[in-house]
């Protein structure tokens, strides 16, 4: 099975892949330069971004390929004559066949491969190891102290129709309405909705993650980024849908967020009273069924 | 006594046909509602609501004329044979219950096309709603009322925008057969898709539905009475999807002409094949699923209620095990068509035809395996993750070959730039870029941002409408002149394939935009700064909606104004449907032998167990999914248990009992065994066997929101006691026409299968009671 290819293939074949060659290296570096969300607000984001940007560079050659077989086609296979002219009756093609199959499953699973070592490493707390900023070693760079920033920050968001509530396990389980989360510490987000499906959507910190009744869903996330994000819903939770968001959320450094979390302790205490305590889900009486 | 060439079954003491099907259907909804309205355990009208719809339905069938044969039967009265043998050429048999596939292949056509007039003021709608960021022009309520009706809508449609007008028509052409294998399971295909429609479209007096098409509950529980059209609509469109698949593999495996081999097979042949196993198996789960919901929201069992043993990830689970089946249901029929139109235009052979078919069965394979990826952040095993992400990548290797073979066949060509042709090349790109936008999706670190944003609806659009609804334009030129006996102007086809390829890509494209920059779907409201792109997608969108009137325009200048007849082969193309003279003759070929003995008979066909199979399965996954999920006491909570062991041996032993005697029967048919004994004694046991059934589940002994136990054992043995009654109501009829005197109308075949189903129910019935019993 040697790839052979017949004197009438090969002006086409040369033609098609120098300017595909030519094409796909301008559009892979024109692809390269966007700048890809979720951004670098997090670790997690950044990740994200790297990954569109491959996702994207990959994409590009495959694209520009099919488009420009389909147009090279339509000019230079087109029929030039009034008559009906019955073209080379070609029925295939295995080595061609073959190369197809195996390019195409080679890229699949590279694909696949990376997807997954992402999602494995952004799937679990994560430390910033940026320069002048590293908490491994217990250095005094940050403004947290060593014992809590080698713990991650346990943050449980409630969803219900239609807002996005916060409560923070390690102050009291205080319930708060706009989430602020600590520069540099990691962060695991605790998911659970009151009544029925909402997706707890942080745009700029690369999270998504659905708010099912009775479910504690669990995703990690570490800012290493100060500046304010969005929050939005992302699962139809019925008629106020559009206008479940928030854009006050936001990344803060460690005293700030101390002098926030202390505010707000004291602004909800009374309400704190009437708060059910902190649990990983909650089966809020009665539950509501039919109309 | 069989009548080979009556033109229908004798009639019932009525007459029988649209308008008599419209008028039952009214005096049927009402006995429903105050049927439900007595029996409904609250006072929110839900359980009314359904069975309303369902008695509508079936009045309307009842009017149309779907009893007279089986009626016919039980009371020794002549029926039709091989119906469409002899010339009939009226316009009232377009709206009357026909047997001839092409008719119904006529029907289907003209029915869709309305549908997608309503479904695509629907969109025009939501696209006027989204000229400005705020909530100005439509109210959230109506918002997600107009996101449910044009989504569901669009669904229906899709569903059948190919299987039902050109498998219906093109098939038996395609592959020489004189009609479909089961006329009336295909005339039934199609006459549950309009009340579907009216029923879908009867939620809006309710309100609507505000849970789009995925109908995720607990929302859907908290919906109103227009939940109610979702759920039912659903299950019509589900029953055409079965009955319709059944018909086509049996078509396609047992009536191919002589010398059709399967390497002869026209490739458009072949992806309504693959559609149809997909069809037959995916529809059934979604069937568990949907009366799950009903029986949520009418009798108060908590399979999707999470504080009371159930949970809404069962539903998402089912749901999706269909749904994602049933996204390639759009799409695979699209496929047979490019690869078959494509040779025919580009005068070359199919470049790879093996290849082709296998790329069509490695989709259909591999869709069973992905349907976690609509689910990558709900936090259903989350370890699961990178099975589904590489399955679901996977896909594109088997799409990339359709691509191939296409391609292949273009290359070296000489091309005929038809108006077709011009239709399957704006498909190649469209599709390139909903696939590729798949992959991304597909992706669990990329999915983070773009599940549930625009970009994921414009990945969908782009495959459905790009992909599906371009390779049904490309059809609809390319075989009306055969269906219709009229050419579609190319020069208005030229233009129209031209605005609409702009159109669509300009309408879409930008979703992409819109979804990475923080856009999610299915919102009223949306960032200020989105307004531009939003606005330009409307005004594009408007553009679509013109080039879809200019495409009605062109259909109706053809249909009306262009005098003549087209030629039989416009085309000069080489397939079999075009060798046959326009229009088509009513037995469709004169000198291919008719093929006879066949099963045309109304229901019961071999392939019924393995949908029914799927449909128990889910009900299985369901009990262990649930019981799994929940502690022993949300499951189970303690004093809920199933009847005493006792009496569920009783039960199963006389449903074995009345399959054995009957299995003895059926097996002693072909000897000379007394057939005429042995079937009563058969229907004794079966009559028994729903007696004590049916007084079981009446004495229950606890209520059905004492955890998802409760729920599941009531839904199994409920849907069990109902498949069962079937059964034993067909064994009825066995039994008052089987004498044995010289008419008997009881052929062997039939009676034969009818053994297979009971032995079938039998053995369902034996797993449901070792999981109600003893797994518990």
């Amino acid at each position: 099975m040697s790839l052979r290819i017949e004197p009438a293939d090969r002006p086409h074949a040369i033609r098609l892949l120098v300017m595909w060659v030519i094409l796909s290296i301008i559009g892979i570096i024109a692809v390269l330069q966007i700048h890809y969300p979720p951004y670098d607000q997090t670790i997690q984001g950044e990740d994200q971004s790297k990954t569109l940007a491959l996702l994207t560079a990959m994409a590009t050659p495959v694209f520009i390929g099919v488009v420009m077989m389909v147009i090279y086609s339509a000019i230079y296979f087109r029929r030039a004559t009034a008559e009906l002219v019955d073209g080379p009756p070609m029925l295939g093609n295995t080595p061609v066949q073959v190369a197809w199959i195996g390019i195409s499953a080679i890229a699949v699973l590279f694909l696949a491969f990376v997807g997954v070592t992402t999602l494995a490493s952004d799937n679990v707390a994560k430390l910033v190891n940026a320069p002048g900023r590293s908490i491994n070693t217990g250095g005094q760079t940050g403004s947290a102290t060593a014992a809590e920033r080698g713990k991650e920050l346990q943050v449980q968001v409630v969803a219900q129709q239609w807002y996005f509530t916060y409560r923070y396990a390690d102050y009291g389980g205080v319930e708060t309405t706009h989430l602020y989360l600590p520069l540099d510490r990691p962060v695991e987000l605790h998911v659970t909705s009151l009544d029925i499906i909402h997706s707890f959507w942080a745009y700029e910190l690369g999270v998504k993650a659905d708010a099912n009744p009775g479910v504690d869903n669990v995703f990690h996330v570490t800012p290493q980024k100060t500046g304010s994000f969005t929050v939005r819903c992302a699962e139809l939770c019925g008629l106020w849908h559009g206008q479940m968001s928030d854009t006050e959320g936001k990344v803060v450094s460690q005293s700030d967020f101390d002098t926030w979390i202390a505010q707000q302790q004291q602004d909800y205490a009374v309400i704190q009273k009437a708060v059910p305590s902190y649990a990983p889900f909650y089966f809020p009486e009665p539950t509501v069924k039919g109309s | 006594m069989v009548v080979p060439n009556a033109l229908s079954d004798r009639n019932l003491s009525f007459p029988t046909g649209l308008i008599t099907g419209i008028v039952l259907a009214i005096p049927g909804y009402f006995i429903g509602v105050w049927t439900g309205n007595l029996f409904g355990l609250f006072d929110d009208q839900n359980t009314g609501v359904i069975l309303g719809y369902a008695f509508a339905v079936i009045g309307f069938l009842v009017g149309l004329g779907f009893l007279n044969y089986p009626l016919a039967r039980l009371l020794g009265w002549p029926v039709t044979a091989v119906p469409q043998t002899v010339e009939e050429r009226t316009w009232g048999r377009y709206f009357s219950l026909s047997l001839d596939h092409k008719v119904i292949g006529m029907q289907y056509l003209v029915t869709i096309l309305i549908m997608l007039l309503f479904g695509a003021i629907g969109a025009m709608l939501i696209r006027t709603s989204l000229l400005v960021p705020d909530a100005s022009i439509t109210p959230p309520g109506q918002y997600i009322m107009l996101i449910g009706l044009h989504s569901v809508m669009m669904i229906f449609i899709t569903s059948a925008v190919i299987l039902g007008p050109f498998g219906n028509y093109l098939v038996p052409l395609m592959i020489g057969a004189r009609r479909m294998a089961f006329p009336r399971l295909e005339a039934l295909s199609f006459w549950v898709v309009p009340p579907a429609a009216v029923i879908l479209a009867a939620a809006v007096f309710w309100g609507g539905f505000p849970t789009g098409w995925t109908g995720y509950p607990p929302l859907s529980e908290q919906a109103g009475q227009g939940m109610d059209s979702y759920i039912v609509g659903f299950v019509l469109i589900a029953i055409a999807l079965v009955t319709s698949g059944i018909n086509m593999l049996a078509t396609i495996i047992a009536m191919r002409a002589p010398g059709m081999t399967w390497t002869r097979l026209p490739m458009f042949v072949w992806g309504i094949f693959a559609t149809a196993i997909l069809g037959l198996l995916a529809a059934p789960v979604l069937a568990t699923a949907l009366v799950q919901l009903a029986m949520d929201r009418t009798t108060n069992t908590t399979f999707f209620v999470a504080a009371n043993g159930g949970s809404n990830y069962l539903w998402e689970n089912l749901f999706w095990f269909f749904g994602h089946p049933e996204v390639y249901i759009f799409i695979l029929p699209a496929f047979g068509i490019i690869m078959e139109l494509v040779p025919h235009f580009a005068r070359k052979p199919l470049w790879g035809y093996r290849t082709g078919v296998v790329g069509l069965f490695g989709v259909t394979l591999l869709s069973w395996f992905v349907w976690q990826h609509h689910l990558f952040m709900s936090g259903i095993a989350p370890v699961l993750r990178p099975f589904y992400m590489l399955s679901t990548e996977l896909i594109s290797i088997p799409t990339g070959i359709i691509f191939l073979v296409t391609l292949g066949t273009m290359w070296r060509a000489r091309i005929w730039f038809s108006v077709p042709m011009l239709f399957c090349m704006g498909f190649l790109f469209n599709f390139l870029i909903g696939g590729i936008s798949g992959v991304y999706l597909s992706d669990v670190p990329t999915d983070v941002t773009l599940h549930g944003s625009y970009f994921s609806m414009a990945h969908f659009h782009y495959t459905i409408v790009g992909g599906e609804i371009f390779a049904m334009m490309a059809a609809c030129y390319y075989w009306l002149p055969k269906m219709t006996g009229k050419m579609l102007s190319p020069l208005i086809g030229r233009i129209h394939f031209w605005w609409m390829f702009i159109a669509f890509n300009s309408t879409f494209f930008p979703l992409f935009l819109l979804g990475i920059l923080d856009m999610p779907r299915r919102v009223s409201v949306y960032a200020a700064n989105l307004q531009f792109l939003n606005d330009w997608v409307t005004v594009s969108a408007y553009l679509l909606f013109g080039s879809m009137l200019l495409f009605a325009g062109n259909l109706v200048y053809s249909l009306f104004f262009v005098p003549g007849i087209a030629v039989a082969n416009p085309w000069h193309a080489r397939s079999l449907e075009w060798q046959v003279p326009t229009p088509v003759p009513a037995g469709n070929f004169d000198r291919v032998p008719l093929i006879v003995g066949g099963p045309y008979d109304y229901g019961l066909p071999n392939a019924k167990p393995a949908a029914d199979t799927f449909f128990f399965a889910a009900w299985w996954f369901s009990f262990f999914y649930l019981r799994a999920l929940n502690n022993d006491q949300a499951w189970r909570p303690q004093g809920v248990g199933p009847p005493s062991l006792g009496f569920g041996l009783v039960v199963l032993a006389l449903v074995v009992l009345m399959a054995g005697t009957y299995w003895v029967m059926s097996r002693a048919l072909y000897g000379s065994f007394s057939f005429s004994l042995l079937a009563p004694v058969s229907l004794v046991f079966g009559i028994a066997a729903c007696l004590f059934q049916g007084f079981g589940m009446w004495h229950l002994g606890f209520g059905l929101t004492q955890g998802g136990y409760a729920s599941v054992f009531a839904g199994l043995t409920g849907a069990w006691l109902i498949q069962l009654l079937g059964a034993v109501a067909w064994l009825a009829t066995v039994v008052v026409q089987g004498r044995p005197s010289g008419d008997t109308v009881v052929r062997p075949h039939s009676a034969a299968t009818f053994g297979w189903i009971l032995v079938f129910l039998a053995a369902v019935g034996v797993i449901n009671y070792l999981l109600l019993y003893l797994v518990k």
